[in-house]
């Protein structure tokens, strides 16, 4: 009897709470659906601090040339944002259109998720006005995102730091040597012994030659100017254990342990891979473009020039197209009016002049990125054609479906033999079996 | 009165088990819809070498942790259970770290530990040692999680025993000091057997969070919040926990993640029976 | 007689207890000190431990350039819903499980216990499918409404608190003419004080510092919640990391006024047991 009275109890007040709950999700859902004429896209992005202003700017801007488009925008910082989209997309409830780190482009296109847009490209773009779109090709030929912002990487130097060391600045003649021979007079430890001088201790360092991080701002670079890499041209076979490799390693090893380029535990002594730089602990750096914000904002009086040469002459730069992907669910009409977004985004000049202002990426349209407003705007560097330059010799990271994965297994082998913990031969053999693992598991099933 | 829990175990219990079940017997990205590969996962996970790692990282993390921190924390309890001047100023002290998120542990805890301008390097320093890296190096990072975790803990942990040392009457303690009997005794014979229901609870709960625990390792080993980097150096503190987390949500391999997840279940369900029986031999319950 | 030994143990106790509490407070201490220092002093060596000057404006910077009050609101909101709705229905599930008889006890005691051992992750794309159907992406409700449906940890704690207790008191209200209900609200919980604190506590504490739920539901930034409010500024400031630290302590500081204000009921409300 009463244990009844406690259930209708229980039942009520669960009851109520249901409603409760219903009308929160009315009032969520509800918004959209008073204008029936027009088309609501939500349009999602990571944040980065004060570009999410502009990029409201431009929305409105885009909703008063557009009337009967609306955007919902969804936006997080950079881990939450993806980590997210994917629960997302599995939910079904992923943006109509989303900024993707050029990275993960081929992760969603070759899982489905992203909507081929080689049609639309070809139809309303006019290739060759644009930087980066062909690094979101995939194998097949069809394009799946548009640049929104293109990353592209150069050496980043101190200029106090060379004047006071009595260093000539560094040119595109330096080779990969060459910077270590100038980076070993410009790293400073706690007693003021530079990395020549005897008695210099590599383990209190109080300013370092090159700060040296991860993928993109590291180990690639450096391979891939020495002749090596990771993947082949197909993106499904390990090139990891080879000779040139080697050397690009054994270069990488004898600078960390010499103490002039920062080793994996140092940059986390630093809270952030990105700090030793704009915080003047290093002398240079491998940057890609939007390394000069916090170097600009922190006031370092610094330049870049084009990246180094291997031994046999060759250069790489790092290059990474981040895009815009439409959603392959969206229906047609939210597709249509997303794809106006994008339209609008790379090809009027006043969004491309407006975003460039950031100084968060390298313009998407070339006549742009060309003008003097991109490279005389007055803002350090002075020298930012050397990015434009550096488009010659550009290559991606090896992107393909499965690439922070690789990634993962490639790093932590590498930062074994940066910190001594394996040989070179050893980490070099051991990544090669693991990526080679991690390929085929995913192609095998396609 | 049992309804709410019902209607928890039916939605999001029942249906959730079933599914990643389903999962785990699956291929599935959570792009496309699962599809059913009978026991592969399973196979895999068995020559699966990081698998082994991070449960050896499991239960090396949790022998650690779970009997530093309950003795400790019973020490704690025991001098705390009386009437002291500055009482009130000691148990903030204690409990200021279990109120502080990882994210506020993060950072406090590499003021002590950042290897290069971290308090304990530059002690060592002064006393002659070498400098360590901590949490980058492959055999101290976990010691040095578990000792992070136990600082955060240890004032929950003395809370619970503090309130289970208040329900021991003080006439028993009277009683065996009567009986001639030291600090020592007392402890033994009178506290311990008294308390060995709460004891019990928290051994029984904080093995199973700490197999479960991963916010910690996410948080301090991840780069600011980089699931695919956390678990480091070279997978020296990969948990179950996070290796499931990165392999279902950076590497989309729910189904392969889902499979972890009920070998993770697996377990803990026979420490739990193994608990359950050893709780029958020594739990003295009040009569 | 009876002095000695307590006396003996106050020393060896209060030794004990300074020693933790120091070990406690230094690393809040040195973190505190490096939160008020230029980025420069921060990660100097050798290592400078005061800063000098004290920069206060580190504090003022980092409340100017983020949405603190927001976040704070939403853990505050997130918290408090989460223990009501846990120390309700924990108890009620926990006394059916103690005290009353209904058929499959046992086995859904079991499966109480069970539950208890699953790794949430494994339940996230499901229970997000279920949210998601709700309409409730992007509040704050995924984050308190399991609570209110008896999580096991609380269900066990309470029954376990609730075994405890003689069945004299239950048939003295029998007696009284007390339902089964009355006896619950009446008898039961104010005699498990020490366990509703410890489930408050718990519950706090889970939710105030839950990292991965508000992550994987909430997107606009004005819903966030203080951890990953923080945890989102990491990449915020490079060459400037000391604001970091400046914003962890910050998002503690509410906490530590409630705790402060609160310390009897959070710990030694522990104590005062019905039991006596």
């Amino acid at each position: 009897m009463n244990q009844k009275k406690v259930m209708k109890l229980w039942m009520a007040f669960m009851t109520v709470f249901a409603l409760f709950i219903a009308g929160c999700s009315d009032e969520s859902s509800g918004k959209g659906g008073d204008d029936s004429s027009a088309t609501e896209i939500t349009l999602g992005f990571y944040s980065s601090g004060s570009a999410d202003e502009k990029m409201q700017e431009l929305i409105d801007k885009f909703e008063e040339q557009h009337p009967d488009i609306k955007i919902k925008t969804q936006n997080a910082p950079y881990q939450q944002f993806f980590q997210k989209l994917d629960t997302q997309i599995a939910g079904g409830t992923a943006p109509d259109v989303w900024l993707s780190d050029g990275v993960f482009v081929q992760k969603y296109a070759e899982r489905g998720a992203a909507k081929d847009l080689t049609e639309w490209i070809n139809q309303d773009l006019n290739k060759d006005d644009y930087y980066g779109l062909d690094f979101n090709k995939g194998p097949n030929g069809s394009y799946w995102a548009v640049p929104q912002g293109i990353q592209i990487a150069s050496l980043f130097y101190n200029k106090d730091m060379f004047d006071k060391a009595g260093v000539d600045y560094p040119d595109e003649s330096w080779t990969w040597e060459d910077l270590k021979e100038a980076g070993a007079k410009l790293t400073i430890d706690t007693s003021g012994k530079t990395a020549n001088e005897s008695g210099f201790k590599s383990n209190s360092v109080n300013q370092y030659g090159l700060t040296f991080f991860s993928i993109t701002e590291g180990w690639m670079t450096v391979l891939k100017s020495y002749g090596g890499g990771i993947l082949d041209d197909s993106l499904k076979q390990s090139i990891i254990d080879t000779p040139e490799n080697k050397k690009a390693m054994e270069y990488i090893v004898d600078g960390m342990d010499r103490g002039i380029f920062t080793d994996p535990s140092d940059l986390q002594a630093f809270q952030s891979a990105m700090s030793p730089f704009p915080s003047e602990t290093a002398a240079m750096r491998i940057g890609i473009y939007a390394r000069v914000l916090a170097a600009n904002e922190t006031g370092v009086n610094y330049d870049v020039t084009v990246l180094p040469k291997g031994p046999d002459g060759e250069r790489f730069s790092p290059v990474i197209a981040n895009s815009w992907i439409i959603n392959n669910d969206a229906s047609d009409k939210k597709a249509k009016a997303a794809w106006e977004w994008v339209k609008y985004w790379v090809s009027e000049d006043d969004v491309q002049k407006e975003w460039a202002e950031l100084g968060e990426a390298v313009p998407v349209k070339k006549s742009v990125a060309q003008s003097d407003m991109f490279l005389n705007s007055g803002d350090k560097p002075a020298n930012k054609q050397a990015f434009l330059d550096s488009f010659e010799f550009a290559g991606t990271l090896d992107v393909n479906a499965v690439w922070s994965e690789w990634v993962k297994k490639t790093g932590d082998n590498f930062n074994r033999a940066f910190l001594k913990e394996a040989s070179i031969e050893e980490a070099l053999e051991r990544a090669d079996k693991e990526v080679q693992k991690v390929l085929d598991e995913f192609y095998e099933n396609q | 009165m049992v309804s709410p829990y019902l209607i928890h175990f039916i939605v999001f219990i029942a249906f959730t088990l079933l599914a990643s079940l389903y999962f785990s017997f699956s291929r599935y990205d959570m792009l496309n819809a699962p599809q059913w590969i009978g026991l592969e996962n399973y196979n895999k996970l068995i020559n699966d070498p990081v698998f082994w790692k991070s449960l050896w990282n499991t239960v090396y993390f949790t022998v650690l942790f779970v009997p530093t921190q309950t003795i400790l924390a019973l020490i704690l309890a025991v001098a705390l259970n009386q009437s002291l001047k500055g009482l009130k100023f000691f148990r903030i002290a204690h409990f200021i770290p279990v109120i502080s998120s990882w994210t506020v542990v993060l950072y406090v805890a590499d003021a002590i530990f950042n290897p290069r301008f971290g308090l304990a390097n530059d002690l060592l320093v002064k006393m002659g040692s070498q400098p360590q890296q901590w949490l980058n190096d492959e055999a101290l990072v976990i010691p040095v999680l578990v000792a992070v975790a136990v600082w955060k803990g240890i004032g929950y942990m003395m809370v619970i025993f503090l309130a289970g040392l208040q329900n021991v009457p003080e006439d028993l303690y009277e009683a065996a000091e009567v009986e001639g009997a030291g600090i020592l005794k007392k402890f033994r014979h009178v506290t311990v057997p008294l308390i060995s229901g709460t004891t019990f609870l928290v051994l029984v709960l904080s093995t199973i969070t700490t197999f479960q625990a991963f916010e910690q390792i996410y948080v301090m080993t991840g780069n600011s919040g980089d699931i695919t980097a956390a678990g480091g150096p070279n997978n020296a503190s990969m948990v179950l926990m996070l290796y499931l987390f990165q392999q279902g949500f950076a590497f989309l391999k729910m189904g392969y993640a889902s499979a972890i997840a009920w070998v993770l279940f697996l377990i803990l369900f026979v420490i739990t029976l193994i608990q359950v029986k050893m709780q029958k031999k020594w739990v003295h319950y009040e009569k | 007689m009876k002095k000695n030994p307590n006396k003996r143990r106050k020393i060896i106790s209060y030794i004990v207890i300074t020693f933790s509490a120091m070990i406690m407070l230094t690393p809040f201490i040195t973190a505190t000190f490096n939160s008020l220092k230029t980025y420069k002093q921060y990660t100097a060596i050798p290592v400078e431990y005061i800063p000098n000057p004290f920069r206060w404006q580190n504090y003022v910077e980092v409340w100017r350039m983020t949405d603190f009050a927001q976040y704070g609101w939403n853990s505050f909101i997130v918290t408090v819903l989460s223990v009501l709705g846990a120390l309700l229905s924990c108890s009620m599930v926990a006394y059916a499980f103690a005290r009353l008889d209904f058929p499959f006890k046992n086995s859904l005691f079991i499966m109480v216990l069970g539950t208890l051992m699953i790794p949430p992750v494994v339940m996230i794309i499901p229970q997000f499918i279920i949210f998601k159907h709700m309409g409730a992406l992007d509040t704050l409700v995924p984050l308190w409404i399991l609570e209110w449906l008896a999580q096991p940890f609380g269900v066990f704690l309470m029954r376990q608190a609730f075994l405890s207790i003689p069945k004299e008191y239950e048939e003295a209200a029998k007696l009284d003419g007390c339902s089964p209900l009355q006896t619950y609200w009446r008898i039961f919980m104010p005699m498990c004080k020490p366990q509703l604190a410890t489930l408050t506590i718990f519950t706090f504490m889970t939710k105030w510092n839950e990292i991965m739920a508000p992550a994987i539901y909430l997107s606009s930034q004005e819903k966030f919640t203080l951890p990953i409010g923080v945890l989102s500024m990491s990449g915020a400031w490079f060459g400037k990391e000391q604001y970091l630290v400046a914003a962890a302590l910050m998002s503690l500081i509410p906490i530590l006024i409630v705790f402060f204000f609160t310390e009897k009921f959070f710990v030694k409300g522990a104590s005062s047991s019905g039991l006596k």
